[in-house]
């Protein structure tokens, strides 16, 4: 393992580049310190692992990309804006445009059916004059995906009536429906069994070799990290680089470039 | 969009939010039956004091005949002026034939004394209605000529009105006395309804009245005079106080009767527009013919300590309606405050959609608008429904259980009386919207400021 910034990408092209990212939580009186300087440059359509111990700050790391939390120290440009001096309202249409979630516990809205949670992404912000011009592309757009995840006669079903695969399919048709340049997911497999953990491994590697985004995935699943193009391990606030399974430790980092 | 939808499926699947609607719904209804039902009496209250009273009275401090003639003239070339009528009043007693009165009463509780009010004509104000006996009064005579002179044809009652005199109904024909027939030498005299049932005062009863004559000189003794007076009707206004107190006589009978040392105390009149316009365009006229009486007052004037308390009522209730309205709009906020709580995962997931954070807020006040809003225009609606079919429903209430919710006989009303306010009753509903926005503003702000990694870790 090498204790060293993992950089992937020439830094003109990074769909994210972190620099020092530093982040620190008050517990019980005490200040943790979780991130001590990050550094993580992931290139367009390149898709990295993030694996670590539970607490050590993969989540937060995660959330600090997708703009839902503020770092304490470092930057972070995302496509070559630097959001820690974006306002809030880039902030917001950043993770709204460019960014697409897929969460462990799918975390989808109960009281809508699977079609209006993928829509969901799609309607935020907009007016409802705006969304009767683009509802008809919009849901069109929507059946597409439900379909592409296997999902097209489901649609109309509340989540409580699908399966947990299931409604961690409409959760990725949700994260791309406005086709994000960074799939940002945290642990996508791990609420679920070997068999559907498999085929969601499955379809998340065929969706991104489809739509062509980055994505940064935070995982337990060593199989799948390592099905991806690079893996990093957090550890002692920082990252390192994972060598591929059966290579010499510290040798050849698995990167894009 | 994205709001709509959401509040939307939130606020159906979720049966406490009906619970709060309903709550607003029960809340808006019962003021607008309540304050209905307030303007419906209060409105009966001022036009009881409105119908008694003519638009203008002038007051005429102890002028001669021909001073009052000069002011009735003046007042009468006015253009505004429709009618001046005279009026005068005296103190007396009164008592029927078969009857002992012992100065004033024979129980506690009832009076033998009684104000009669002396008119040109028995013009009552709008509401009153005066009975006329017809069998006592035999149709084109003199005396019934007379008699429908005094009492104002638009007044008296009408074959299809309650108070119409009905000779062949049992109830009067067992009660009149067999040769009662107007006499020539006898005066005529309108009872209150209930003052005349209270002593058996049936048309064409002789009633003996009893009053002090004239002014009293030094080293004169107080005259009592009597004389009798023949019951034509009776009259009923909506104010029981009047009604059990005066009795309707014309004024020069009057005069004569007391000798009234001033034969007009007051004039009443009747004009055109505004009174208060009236009454300052009088003074200036008055005051430069140089007969100016000692005032000219409008019906509010003389009654404005009353109108005052009316007013006064309004307010109290106006301030009770408030706090009903706070009350219904209240259970918002609980609903509110559970569901920002029991969605808290819901807003992280909005934000990571890329929401702002005002957007959580935005999605929770909509909700509480959608509530109050529902429950607002229902209750309004369904409040106003049950204010116009209320005398129905009491009465359908009263059929089936014998529950008798109004006493008719107290305000001597037919029904209760409800006047639907549309400008307050919409004042209490935007009041309602407002308080229960108000309501959802608390737990709105609190989803707006949740932290939206926190939020997504939600349990």
């Amino acid at each position: 393992m090498n204790d060293v910034p993992v950089h992937a990408a020439a830094a003109g092209s990074a769909a994210i580049r972190v620099r020092g990212l530093e982040r620190r939580f008050l517990s019980g009186g005490q200040q943790l310190e979780i991130l001590r300087g990050v550094d993580l440059d992931v290139a367009p359509g390149e898709a990295v692992a993030i694996v670590g111990r539970s607490g050590g700050g993969k989540s937060t790391l995660l959330h600090l990309i997708g703009l839902l939390d503020r770092p304490d120290g470092g930057s972070i440009e995302l496509e070559g804006i630097d959001v820690g001096k974006a306002s809030r309202r880039v902030r917001d249409t950043l993770r709204r445009d460019r960014l697409g979630f897929v969460f462990q516990f799918y975390h989808l809205l109960p009281e809508l059916t699977a079609e209006q949670n993928v829509l969901l992404g799609a309607m935020i912000g907009v007016s409802p004059f705006q969304w009767m011009t683009s509802r008809k592309a919009t849901r069109a757009a929507a059946r597409e995906l439900l379909e592409r995840v296997g999902l097209a006669d489901r649609a109309n079903h509340l989540p409580n009536r699908l399966s947990g695969g299931e409604r961690q399919r409409v959760a990725i048709a949700r994260a791309l429906l406005r086709q994000p340049a960074l799939l940002l997911c945290d642990e996508p497999t791990g609420n679920l069994d070997e068999r559907t953990s498999g085929e969601i491994e499955e379809l998340l590697l065929a969706i991104r070799r489809e739509r062509g985004a980055a994505m940064v995935l935070v995982t337990h699943n060593l199989r799948l990290a390592h099905r991806l193009d690079r893996v990093v391990r957090l550890e002692g606030g920082r990252l390192h680089a994972v060598q591929a399974p059966g290579t010499a430790e510290g040798a050849v980092p698995l990167t894009m470039a | 969009m994205d709001l709509l939808l959401i509040a939307w499926r939130y606020l159906v699947a979720r049966p406490i939010t009906l619970v709060s609607m309903l709550s607003v719904t029960v809340g808006l209804v019962a003021i607008v039956v309540v304050d209905s039902v307030m303007s419906g009496f209060l409105n009966e209250q001022r036009s009881t004091i409105r119908g008694l009273s003519p638009d203008v009275t002038v007051t005429v401090d102890a002028l001669d005949d021909a001073a009052i003639a000069a002011l009735l003239e003046q007042l009468r070339a006015d253009p505004g002026v429709v009618s001046a009528e005279p009026r005068a009043e005296a103190a007396a007693m009164h008592r029927g034939a078969g009857t002992t009165a012992y100065l004033g009463a024979d129980r506690i509780g009832q009076s033998y004394f009684v104000n009669l009010l002396g008119m040109e004509r028995a013009e009552l104000a709008d509401g009153m209605r005066a009975s006329l006996a017809p069998t006592v009064v035999p149709a084109g005579s003199e005396v019934h000529a007379e008699v429908r002179r005094f009492l104002a044809t638009s007044n008296v009652a009408r074959p299809d009105d309650p108070f119409w005199f009905d000779p062949a109904d049992p109830h009067w024909r067992d009660r009149l006395p067999p040769d009662a027939r107007f006499r020539d030498d006898l005066t005529p005299i309108l009872f209150g309804r209930y003052l005349a049932a209270q002593f058996q005062y049936w048309p064409g009863t002789i009633v003996s009245v009893a009053t002090l004559a004239g002014e009293l000189r030094e080293g004169e003794r107080l005259a009592v005079r009597t004389r009798d007076f023949v019951v034509v009707g009776t009259f009923s206004s909506r104010d029981r106080s009047f009604d059990d107190t005066h009795a309707l006589v014309p004024r020069e009978r009057l005069v004569d009767f007391a000798a009234l040392a001033h034969p007009v105390q007051e004039i009443a009149l009747d004009v055109a527009g505004e009174p208060a316009a009236a009454r300052d365009r009088l003074r200036t006229t008055l005051a430069t013919a140089g007969v100016p009486p000692a005032a000219i007052e409008t019906w509010e004037d003389r009654r404005h300590l009353l109108l005052g308390a009316v007013l006064g009522e309004r307010r109290v209730m106006n301030v009770a309606m408030f706090f009903v309205v706070i009350v219904a709009t209240f259970s918002l906020f609980v609903t509110l405050h559970q569901m920002v709580r029991r969605k808290t995962r819901d807003i992280g997931v909005l934000v990571a959609l890329g929401a702002p954070a005002m957007h959580a807020g935005r999605l929770f006040l909509l909700c509480g608008l959608l509530v109050t809003l529902a429950g607002s225009l229902l209750g309004l609606f369904g409040g106003i429904a049950l204010a116009h079919w209320l005398n129905p429903l009491l009465d359908l209430v009263e059929r089936v259980s014998g529950f008798r919710l109004f006493d008719r006989n107290l305000f001597s009303f037919k029904s209760l009386p409800v006047q639907i306010e549309f400008g307050r009753l919409l004042g209490y509903t935007v009041a309602s919207v407002v308080c229960g926005t108000l309501f959802t503003l608390l737990p709105a702000w609190r989803a707006a400021r949740l932290d939206p990694v926190e939020a997504l870790r939600h349990e």
